[in-house]
Formats: C-alpha cells, structure tokens, sequence
C-alpha cells in the first residue's frame, strides 16, 4: 500500500496532469468554467492552481527568513551579525506595517500616508540597492576575470581571456581605425564560433532536460 | 558522456564537480565547518524546474553522508518552492538514520526571490559563516558571480554546475571544478551510479548521437542541393 502511496499515485497524479496540459495546446478550445463562471482553456486552471501553491510556498520562505535572522540576531557571536540582522527584522516589520496601513487603516489620511511611505520604500531604498548590486555584479565578473589569469594559467584560460579582450576591444569605436574591420572580426567571434559552441550546448540542455524529466516522472524503485 | 567497457558495467566520466562534494562535506566534518550549496533561482513552476530538480539530486545524494559526518550543508535556494523540497530532502536524511531529532530546518535557507538580492545573501553567507567549500549548482545568472566572488575571497574550494549560458560564461574563470551544461544533470548518475541514473544517462547519449547524425545528414544534404543546383 505504502508503495503504491509513494510510487504510483504520484506518478498517476503528473502523468494525467501533463496529459490534460499537452492536450490542452493541441486543442484549444475552452471546455470549462472558471471561477467567474467563464469558459477557460484547461490548463490555465491548473497554472493558476500552481501559482496559489507557489505562493503559499513564499509565505513559509518569508517565514523561513524571518525564523533564521531572529535566531541570528539573539545567537551570534559577532556584534555586527547581530545587529545586521536585528535590522533586517525592524526593516521587515516596519516595511509589512506600512502595507498593512496603507490596506487596512480606517481613516483615509493614515491610509495614504502609509501608501507612499511604502512606495517609497521600494522607490528609494529597494530600487537604488537592487541597481548598485547590478552594477557590483560587473565588478565582481572583471575581478574573476582577472583571477583567472593569475590563478589557472592553461591555454583555455589565456584563450578566453583574450577572446574577452579582443570583443569588448572591437566594441568600442577606436578613432583612426577602420570600424569595419573591427567589427567583422567581432561579429566572427560571436556569430560563427559563439553561435556554435551555444547550439551546441544548447542541444545538450535540450536533452538532458528532456531526459531527466522524464525519469523524474516514471515511478522510483529506491525512496 | 560514458564509454562501454569489455565488461555491461557503465563507465562514467568523472565529473570533479560532483566527486569531490563528498570529501569536501567530509573536510568540512573535520574542519567543523559546513558546506555551501547555492541552488539558483529557478523554481518548480517556470523554464528552470528542470534544472533546480537536478540540484536537489545532487543534496539528495550528499544528504546521508552530511549527515553521517554530522556536517550538514547549508542550503541557498533564490525561489519558495524549492524550500519544503531541500528541507524534506534533509529532514528524510536524517530520518533513514534514526537522528531525526538533530534534524535543523533553518539548514535550507529561503534568501530572495530576486536574482541579484539572492546572490548578494548567499555571497553574504558565503562571506560570514564556517563555510568550508562552496558549490553552486542549480539555475542562475551572471549574479552568480557575487557568490564566487565571495568564496574567492576566502579562498574556499568552488565546486559549480549551470546550465544557463550566461552563468557558465560567470563560472567558467571563477572555477576549474565546472559542470558544464548537459553535465548538470548527469550528477546522480555521478554521486551514485544507481541504474535509473545510468540508463537516463545511456538514453541521453544515443538520442545526442542520433541528433548529431541528423544534423551532419540534413547539413550533407543542403550542401550537396547547392553543389548540384
């Protein structure tokens, strides 16, 4: 009984799933009623059931988060671990009190208040972190690179490092020089040799995808 | 991907990204530190689901022996639905060997569902806690670039493996220990060799080599249509 618990039902469960999804782009027709009493393709009800697990699944990762800086923040033993994450926390509370005003509160004025500070919260301190991290991340891919050639000094190294520096080289328009030369040599680069080891891989992630979702959904002998 | 020898007996090609996970979980046991495992942001419902079921294999598959060293990894996941995945392959770890009880949740960490802010926690985690090696494995972008960076800086032992183009070309200068591509999700077949890995894996070859020989024949073809019009 156990087995067929753990094996069967749901590999049965995916199976008619994917089936029901596949022949719902096969024939598209609406064949039935959602929610608001409207025809609807199948398989957008069943995407829209993913999405409420998806986001019951974020609520317990926000939980998760919360539940690891607040043991962090009574359980380190470094001060500055504390306190970053004692400010992660207030951060947090105060960010889920603004919104929770800004829905909840009786009176409009508390309302709209609590509406902008929100908004500007996103607009002045998640937005401008979230673009210096971007930018950080070119910094810490030319460190790398960097690293590369002091670290690992083989011929695909030295190969690669100056296939980056010939690209961004014939990127940049370089007074005197013939533009189209340049370019040529760049768009060799990326659209013959690129392309290629790309479909290449590409084709390999193709299968192995294909492949691995597939052993996925055939029952597993081993739990 | 795999040669056959005299013997049926399949023969892997070793892949140092997944053998050497488990003597660093056993150097991190000894060290008594921890590993890193970075999953990536792909979630269960999206193009990566793929991707992130094979990282889990790879912590599946390492479970028992974290947990045998008493040297559990921490786990990075950049997406909610992967959390109860990781936590549950953890927690039946500990369960198989009757240690349910030293079993600790918050070993599977829920980061940032944003790329970026997903790198920056695990690089910060990477930067602040015993982590002894770091590997990555799962779906991710160039960001992943802020976690090597973060493992470089101490000089950690970087195991990684992606399938995303534009985080292959982040990896590629930050570790030599990189499963490229298809090589994500040969990982069981790797850490194991149990059968249901080896045939997918057998399955997997014969279908690319069927792919190759119809693209060296379609390419043939379209060349000998030029040459003889």
């Amino acid at each position: 009984m156990g087995r067929i618990v753990r094996q069967w039902i749901p590999f049965l469960i995916a199976a008619i799933v994917a089936t029901i999804v596949l022949l719902g782009y096969t024939f598209p027709d609406a064949l039935v009623f959602d929610y608001r009493g409207q025809r609807t393709p199948v398989q957008h009800i069943l995407a829209e059931w993913a999405v409420i697990v998806g986001s019951f699944a974020l609520l317990l990762g926000l939980w998760n988060i919360g539940r690891v800086h607040i043991k962090k923040a009574f359980r380190q033993r470094k001060i500055e671990r504390r306190i970053e994450s004692l400010f992660f926390v207030f951060s947090a509370l105060t960010t889920l009190f603004l919104w929770v005003a800004a829905i909840f509160s009786p009176a409009q004025a508390v309302s709209k208040l609590a509406a902008r500070a929100a908004q500007g919260v996103y607009n002045y301190i998640i937005s401008p972190v979230g673009a210096s991290l971007a930018a950080l991340v070119v910094v810490a891919l030319a460190l790398t690179a960097f690293r590369l050639l002091r670290a690992r000094r083989s011929i695909w190294a030295i190969v690669f490092g100056l296939v980056v520096i010939v690209t961004l080289l014939t990127t940049v328009p370089l007074a005197g020089l013939d533009p189209g030369l340049f370019s040529g040599i760049r768009h060799w680069l990326i659209n013959v040799f690129g392309m290629a080891g790309m479909r290449g891989l590409l084709l390999g992630v193709v299968l192995g995808t294909a492949v691995t979702a597939l052993r996925f959904l055939w029952p597993r002998r081993e739990m | 991907m795999k040669l056959l020898g005299r013997s049926s007996r399949v023969r892997i090609r070793p892949l140092t990204s997944f053998q050497d996970l488990r003597s660093e979980t056993g150097r991190a046991a000894e060290g008594g530190g921890t590993i890193h495992i970075a999953i990536g942001n792909g979630g269960l419902i999206g193009e990566n689901t793929v991707t992130s079921l094979a990282a889990l294999e790879v912590v599946e598959e390492l479970a028992d022996t974290a947990v045998l060293y008493n040297a559990p990894p921490i786990i990075t996941v950049g997406d909610p639905t992967l959390l109860p995945l990781a936590q549950d392959i953890l927690r039946r770890a500990y369960e198989r060997h009757g240690l349910v009880k030293r079993y600790n949740p918050d070993q599977v960490r829920f980061v940032a569902p944003s790329p970026v802010a997903y790198a920056a926690g695990a690089a910060s985690i990477v930067m602040t806690e015993d982590v002894t090696s770091n590997a990555m494995i799962g779906a991710f972008g160039p960001e992943v670039s802020l976690i090597t960076d973060a493992g470089a800086r101490r000089d950690l032992p970087q195991l990684a493996a992606a399938a995303a183009l534009d985080a292959l070309g982040a990896l590629y200068p930050a570790t030599d220990r990189l499963a490229v591509g298809e090589e994500l999700y040969a990982a069981g077949a790797q850490m194991t060799e149990k059968r249901r890995y080896t045939i997918s894996l057998q399955a997997q070859d014969i279908l690319r080599l069927a792919l190759a020989a119809f693209i060296a024949m379609a390419a043939t073809l379209a060349l000998l249509t030029v040459l003889l019009s």
